[in-house]
């Protein structure tokens, strides 16, 4: 991991179906032990527990309530949000670059920014509207995508 | 080429100036500095060196390496990476040592005795005006200059969100944490600000200030506290001083101060936090990464960083080195090559990038020389950077009358350098006799957050490096 740069799927603890099944749930991607503590002190249902501020933090899922505000005030842009209750999983990446139209098809790409297939975007919630000043995107992807996808890029060069 | 689209910055259209450049007309955005307008012009080349002849360029962009000196207005070595365009000026490249024009206006030092300046913060980022609030709201009147043409150090490029826990403004942007404390300072009135001037010397009860290159100040502080911040560090390889040899802190004044695009394709050495940061901002502005380049088997910066950076597909080359870089009077081509475990070059691997900036994020010193004028007594502790000063646990330096705090006591983050600042600021005033309980209580959660702050397991060479200066 360190000297990779990003985690394979294995290395990532994805909770079990029956909890992804059951609505939006966080997917944190934080295996490091940094002084950072914004995700578990803004949960207002205090599912995110953590033994100082340099401990690893832990979902509680049956806390859980699914509203993405660790996702959006996340320094390190690490949590993802992943809701399989219907066919298709949405899966709600923090984006920080200029943001895509809603309907417009991007490439999804996986950890290492390699291409993983197409979509279109579903949501977006600009900065504004965000808890912690992240912009966020929403797309829908399969089941074995949203253990892969952890970033869009926007087609034909556009920036 | 100037920024227009970004996802975090808004830069809108603003007044400019013209000034010339070697008789050639250049417009700048008023208050733009002139390294960063000729940039924008497509000015790479800014002088040469003495009898080698060979190209310079901008580096540190903060008015700490002297790269970018050019002759203004007739005067030689101005340093245009921290001074204003205006109007009607006259920019000119200069070779080598070049000669002091005859009919130079001599400046007459001035006293300031108009004013008593209890303490005189040198440096105006996290550091520097967390200890002059804490200063001021304890009662003490307070000077704080800076070179720079506006206050905030560094924090006015950190696009970024800060970690931390959330006593410490964790999760707010660099920026805005900037933006904030400029604001708070300006609010007090027990605090006066100079920028575009810089501390020239500190003798024994005076210290020299040099205004806007207009006017040299003489004042007598009964305290000081030094937060010069840090400059940024250069390795070895053929070409290393040809322009688009950028450090990273740079590129990133460049795009995120001035809005303006540092290159088309970068190659970034150094996978610390700096490196993975700025290459993710260059990201951000529409910059092409091609890679970054690291000669340690493991990258240094904190995962996340790294985690944003590669899921952009920038490959992380851990175990790599920079061989040279190539071009006609800038940078066209870098060579990289790979190491074997024991950091032999591995024949047959290398590869050539086609890029006209290379960032080097290879590491930050303190700047330490007005501490070392001062006589303030100096250790070589690599884990903090290198020279800086033995403090006690108030950040008084050997010379009681002096403190550090920030990047100057030794490289760390800007939640450090605030939290430092404070106990400076907090003791300076405690000692001449302003504040009471609110600053020692000040001193001990600051004293407190320090620790917590520095107790992973990342921090544990710059904890050796702490007990090596602590008196």
């Amino acid at each position: 991991m360190n000297s990779r740069g990003y985690l394979t799927e294995k290395e990532v603890r994805f909770p079990e179906e029956e909890i992804t099944d059951s609505g939006p749930v966080p997917i944190i991607e934080c295996p490091e032990e940094i002084p950072c503590d914004p995700c578990c002190e803004n949960c207002p249902a205090g599912a995110i527990e953590m033994e100082g501020v340099t401990a690893l933090p832990e979902v509680n899922y049956d806390r859980c309530t699914g509203c993405g505000i660790c996702m959006e005030v996340c320094p390190g842009l690490a949590i993802f949000m992943i809701d399989a209750s219907s066919e298709e999983v949405r899966l709600t990446l923090p984006f920080e670059f200029p943001l895509p139209e809603i309907g417009e098809t991007v490439t999804t790409l996986n950890r290492q920014g390699e291409p993983v297939g197409t979509t279109t975007v579903k949501e977006i919630k600009p900065r504004q509207e965000s808890a912690g000043d992240t912009p966020t995107v929403t797309v829908e992807v399969t089941d074995t995508e949203a253990r892969q996808v952890r970033n869009i890029r926007r087609q034909n060069g556009r920036k | 080429m100037r920024i227009t689209n970004h996802p975090i910055l808004s830069f809108n259209e603003r007044d400019t100036v013209t000034f010339t450049y070697e008789g050639e007309e250049v417009t700048a955005n008023k208050g733009e500095t002139i390294a960063a307008a000729l940039h924008n012009h497509g000015v790479r080349e800014l002088g040469k060196s003495g009898e080698a002849e060979r190209s310079r360029g901008l580096f540190c962009a903060i008015g700490k390496c002297s790269s970018c000196l050019m002759r203004v207005d007739g005067v030689p070595n101005v340093r245009t990476c921290i001074t204003a365009a205006r109007q009607g000026m006259e920019v000119e490249k200069q070779s080598g040592f070049p000669e002091l024009p005859k009919s130079s206006k001599k400046i007459e030092p001035e006293e300031v005795a108009s004013r008593s300046t209890d303490i005189l913060v040198i440096g105006g980022g996290p550091a520097g005006l967390k200890a002059a609030l804490t200063g001021a709201d304890a009662g003490a009147e307070l000077l704080v200059v800076d070179e720079n043409p506006f206050l905030g150090g560094q924090l006015v490029k950190q696009t970024h969100k800060f970690f931390g826990s959330s006593d410490q403004a964790a999760g707010t942007r660099g920026i805005e944490i900037g933006e904030e404390l400029v604001n708070q300072v300006k609010e007090r009135d027990r605090i006066e600000t100079m920028t575009g001037t810089s501390a020239v010397g500190i003798y024994e009860d005076t210290v020299g200030l040099y205004k806007n290159r207009e006017r040299f100040l003489k004042l007598n502080p009964e305290k000081i506290v030094v937060a010069s911040g840090a400059n940024e560090d250069m390795i070895t390889f053929p070409n290393n001083d040809l322009p688009g040899v950028y450090g990273a802190g740079g590129v990133q004044t460049l795009m995120n101060v001035y809005g303006i695009k540092p290159g088309d394709s970068v190659l970034m050495v150094g996978a610390g936090n700096v490196g993975l940061i700025v290459t993710y901002q260059l990201l951000q502005a529409g910059v092409d990464v091609k890679a970054i380049v690291e000669v340690r088997r493991r990258i240094g910066g904190y995962f996340v960083h790294a985690a944003k950076v590669s899921r952009c597909g920038v490959p992380i080359l851990t175990g790599h080195k920079v061989l040279g870089v190539r071009g006609e009077g800038k940078v066209e081509k870098a060579t990289v090559v790979k190491l074997d475990e024991s950091g032999n070059e591995i024949s047959d691997t290398e590869t050539e990038y086609s890029v006209d900036i290379v960032a080097l994020a290879v590491g930050l010193s303190p700047s330490y020389k007005l501490l070392a004028h001062a006589g303030c007594e100096l250790e070589n502790v690599p884990e903090l950077g290198g020279y800086v000063p033995v403090r006690d646990d108030r950040m008084t330096t050997s010379r009681s009358d002096i403190y550090v705090a920030g990047d100057a006591a030794g490289i760390e983050e800007a939640t450090a350098a605030m939290l430092e600042g404070t106990i400076a600021g907090a003791d300076a005033a405690l000692e001449l006799g302003s504040g009471g309980e609110k600053e020692l209580q000040a001193i001990r959660d600051s004293r407190g957050q320090l620790e917590e702050l520095r107790a992973g397991p990342d921090s544990k060479e710059l904890r050796t490096g702490l007990q090596q200066v602590k008196t």
